[in-house]
This record gives structure tokens, C-alpha cells and sequence, in this order.
């Protein structure tokens, strides 16, 4: 029995000191780390909206935003540490979007991505893909944005951080709601929509009668032939049939399917 | 027994690494410049140093009982402050390092001189032995990451010397690179301790 209250006595006066100790440390170390990340954000805002006089935190619903703004005036918003899952942890990306809900800037803040592979993503040439993207833009690895062979999973990562922060933002501050799937909504008509294929842009006419896709012709595509003519009528057939733009690709012209359902999506949406 | 060999028995005839094959983790983990493999050295061999003294002076107060939860709290301390500190003054490596810094109380290299030597042993000889140790396992770093390094970008503590046509060895950079790469000292060390008659 005496023997236990020494034990527990030995061991929690040792775990006392400890903590005694770290306190003091981390009292000492906590302001330097602070200010020098304060410093290093401030430095990159600065870089991304170089038109900007003053940088103004605000907190949206628990998440820290930055507006960039000149003469007092918000030309921008930052959305500092937006996260999207890569192949060693989260990749963290600051994106800086201006007030149409473009994107300005994207910079990867910090990653644990495998050096020599997953770390392509801080090249700032490729980055410089996400610029003038918007929200209702596509944002796909190997579509719209090149995908670096070695580190696909990372880039996919950035994009959806970036995806992430543009839809953040635009809840956030533009009042600028994601485009939405809604048949009941769009009036009789024909609408034009475009979405990207494997050859470039597919261009579609879509009618809609009575809250039904009664037609969907393709004005314009660059597709291959002998891979196209697989979708070409399949895939409008079949989202005429599901009333919906999610149908399945059809096997050997996936780019092309996608494209077709990108740009009906892209006609009815808006 | 004496005080300078217990010192340069860390650097080759128990180099931790090449010829003890302790705390491999961050050795593979981290070595991928020689930068690198010199920051986590330092730090370990800090965090070991520091971590040898104290328990060298409670060896008479520390129950044999709970003796590995004492060691583990006090090596813990350590690194938590060389994490923090390290981060508050040197956040460039901070950042490479990364993941590798708090792994460092796992570190069986830590645990194994506070438990095989530091318990058992004056704090001059716990001393010297923390530090040869921490030098043996420095050096074992630097070596594997200047390997991976020059082979892997063509550049050694950043400074790249080799000609543009040079094509680097991504594996040299990759996880697998760390194998190969020790498995190439290790050889060597082999070799070195048969020369030396070591064994």
C-alpha cells in the first residue's frame, strides 16, 4: 500500500514539473509565433491583391476571412487556409477572390505532400490556372486545369480547397448562391449552355416545355471521331429520359459524355 | 570506463543508426535533404541530452516500478520544447520537420540511452554519452539525406552544383530512396566495422 502512494506520489510530482515547465514555454514562445504568422499572412495578402491599401480580418460563422480593401472601398476577399484532402494530409490554400466572385490569386499556404512529387502544386505557373475562375465555373483536374502526372491526388486537392473557398466566400460576403438543378424553375424555352470535352468545348441548345427537357441538339464540338458518335445521341437520349443531367457516361467517351452533361447542366442552371 | 569513451562510442562502434539500427523512423522520414537530416539531428540529439541528465540525476529517486511512464513524461517535456521553440525561432525548419518533431518522444533511440545507460549511470558519464549518441545519430542523418540530396535534386544544403543536363533521381527523393539509400550505409558501415574489427 506504501508502496503505491510512492509511486503515484514520485510519478505525479514529476508530471507537475513538466507542465510547470511547458507552461513557461509556451507563455514565452506563443506571442513570437503569433506575430510571425500574422507577419508572414499579411506579406502574402499583400501579394495577392497588390491594388489593396489595408487587409480587415472577419469572422463568418467561425471562419476567418480577410477583405482587401482600397480607400475603404472591399475590393476583394481572402479566404485564408482552405483545405482539400491530399495524398499526405490536408493541402492548405489561401484563395483571393474579387467582388464578381472570381478568382484572383490561389497560393498553397502549406501541404505534407510528398516532396519531389506532390510538391509541383506551389509552382506558381500552374497555379496561375485557377485565375478568372468563378463560381459557376468548372474546376476540374484535367479538364480545366492540367493535371501534373506524379501528383494528381494533390492537385485535386488544391482544387477543391479552391472550389471550397470561391463557394465560402460567395455565401459569405457576394450573396451568390451555387447554380442549382431546378426543372420547375425555368421557363418554356431554348436555352444554350457549354461544358468541356475531350477536343475542347461541347455546345448545347436545350428546349424545355411544360418543366420537361423535351430536346437537346449539339450546335457545336471538337470531339474524335469514332469516340464522340458513342455519346452523341446516347447521352441526350438518356437525360431526356431521366429528366436529370447526372447520367451514366457512356464507356469509351467519358470526356465527351461529361461534356454533353456539363452543358445541359450549364443551360438549365443559370 | 572513461568519460571520452563513452563519448566516441556513439560515433562509430554504437553509432545509434548504422550499427544499433535505433530510431529508424525519422531517419527514413526526414532525410530527404541534408539540412533536414542535420535539423532533426540537432533536435534529437538536444532532446536526448537534455533528457539523460535529468534522469540520470532522479535515477535514486525514480521507483524501478513506474519508471518508463517517468522517462516517457520527461523526454515528452523536452520535446514539446524543442516544438515549440523550434517553431517560435526557426519556423522554416519547423515547417519541414513537421510531423517528425513530436515523434521524437517515440524515438527508441531516446528511450532506449535513458533506460540502458542514463538510469544506471553518473550524470558525467550520462553526459557524454547523450552527446555521442546524438553526434553518432547527426551524422548518421546528414550522411542519408547529402546522399538522397545529391542524388535526388543534384544539390547538397541547397546549394545546387551539378550541370543543368543532370537528371535528378526522383526515387532519391521518395520514401523508397530512404531505404535504398540506408541500406547503401549500412553496407558501408558493415564494411568499415570489418576493417575495424568491430565485432
Amino acid at each position: 500500500m506504501g508502496d503505491i502512494i510512492k509511486l503515484s506520489v514520485v510519478l505525479a510530482l514529476i508530471c507537475m514539473v513538466a507542465a510547470g515547465s511547458l507552461a513557461f514555454i509556451e507563455g514565452v514562445t506563443t506571442p513570437v509565433i503569433q506575430q510571425r504568422e500574422a507577419e508572414v499572412l499579411a506579406e502574402r495578402l499583400g501579394q495577392y491583391v497588390p491594388d489593396a491599401d489595408n487587409f480587415e480580418p472577419e469572422v463568418v460563422e467561425g471562419k476567418e476571412f480577410f477583405k482587401a480593401l482600397k480607400g475603404g472601398e472591399v475590393i476583394a476577399y481572402i479566404m485564408p487556409d482552405s483545405r482539400g484532402p491530399g495524398y499526405g494530409g490536408d493541402v492548405r490554400v489561401n484563395v483571393a477572390v474579387d467582388t464578381d466572385g472570381n478568382v484572383i490569386a490561389a497560393d498553397v499556404a502549406g501541404h505534407t505532400e510528398t516532396p519531389g512529387l506532390g510538391d509541383v502544386i506551389e509552382d506558381p505557373g500552374w497555379l496561375a490556372q485557377f485565375e478568372g475562375k468563378g463560381i459557376n465555373d468548372p474546376i476540374a483536374i484535367g479538364t480545366d486545369i492540367d493535371n501534373i502526372s506524379g501528383a494528381t491526388v494533390s492537385c485535386r486537392a488544391v482544387a477543391t480547397a479552391v472550389s471550397n473557398a470561391v463557394e465560402q466566400i460567395a455565401a459569405a460576403f457576394l450573396g451568390i448562391a451555387m447554380a442549382e438543378w431546378d426543372l420547375d424553375a425555368v421557363e418554356d424555352g431554348t436555352y444554350t449552355g457549354t461544358g468541356t470535352g475531350y477536343g475542347g468545348d461541347i455546345v448545347v441548345e436545350v428546349t424545355v416545355s411544360g418543366n420537361k427537357i423535351t430536346d437537346i441538339t449539339v450546335v457545336e464540338h471538337s470531339e474524335s471521331p469514332g469516340f464522340w458518335e458513342n455519346a452523341e445521341t446516347a447521352i441526350p437520349e438518356a437525360i431526356i429520359d431521366a429528366q436529370d443531367y447526372d447520367v451514366d457516361a457512356i464507356s469509351g467517351a467519358t470526356m465527351s459524355s461529361n461534356g454533353i452533361m456539363n452543358a445541359v447542366f450549364d443551360a438549365i442552371a443559370r | 570506463m572513461s568519460i571520452a569513451k563513452e563519448f566516441s562510442k556513439g560515433i562509430i562502434k554504437e553509432n545509434p543508426v548504422l550499427r544499433l539500427l535505433l530510431g529508424l523512423c525519422p531517419v527514413l522520414g526526414v532525410t530527404t535533404t541534408a539540412m533536414n537530416g542535420l535539423g532533426m539531428g540537432v533536435a534529437s540529439t538536444f532532446v536526448l541530452l537534455c533528457s539523460n541528465i535529468v534522469i540520470s540525476l532522479l535515477r535514486s529517486v525514480i521507483p524501478k516500478k513506474v519508471r518508463i511512464p517517468c522517462f516517457i513524461v520527461v523526454i515528452a517535456t523536452f520535446v514539446t520544447i524543442v516544438d515549440m521553440s523550434m517553431n517560435a525561432f526557426l519556423p522554416d525548419l519547423h515547417a519541414n520537420l513537421g510531423l517528425f518533431i513530436p515523434l521524437i518522444v517515440v524515438n527508441c533511440m531516446i528511450l532506449g540511452r535513458a533506460e540502458a545507460f542514463a538510469s544506471k549511470n553518473t550524470l558525467t558519464y550520462s553526459i557524454s554519452d547523450g552527446i555521442g549518441m546524438g553526434v553518432g545519430f547527426t551524422v548518421a542523418l546528414v550522411l542519408l539525406g547529402g546522399m538522397r540530396e545529391i542524388l535526388g535534386a543534384g544539390a547538397i544544403f541547397d546549394y545546387t552544383f551539378t550541370p543543368e543536363a543532370f537528371e535528378p533521381f526522383a526515387v532519391f527523393a521518395s520514401p523508397a530512396g530512404a531505404f535504398i539509400g540506408l541500406g547503401f550505409l549500412l553496407a558501408g558501415m558493415n564494411l568499415l566495422s570489418k576493417k575495424l574489427k568491430l565485432d
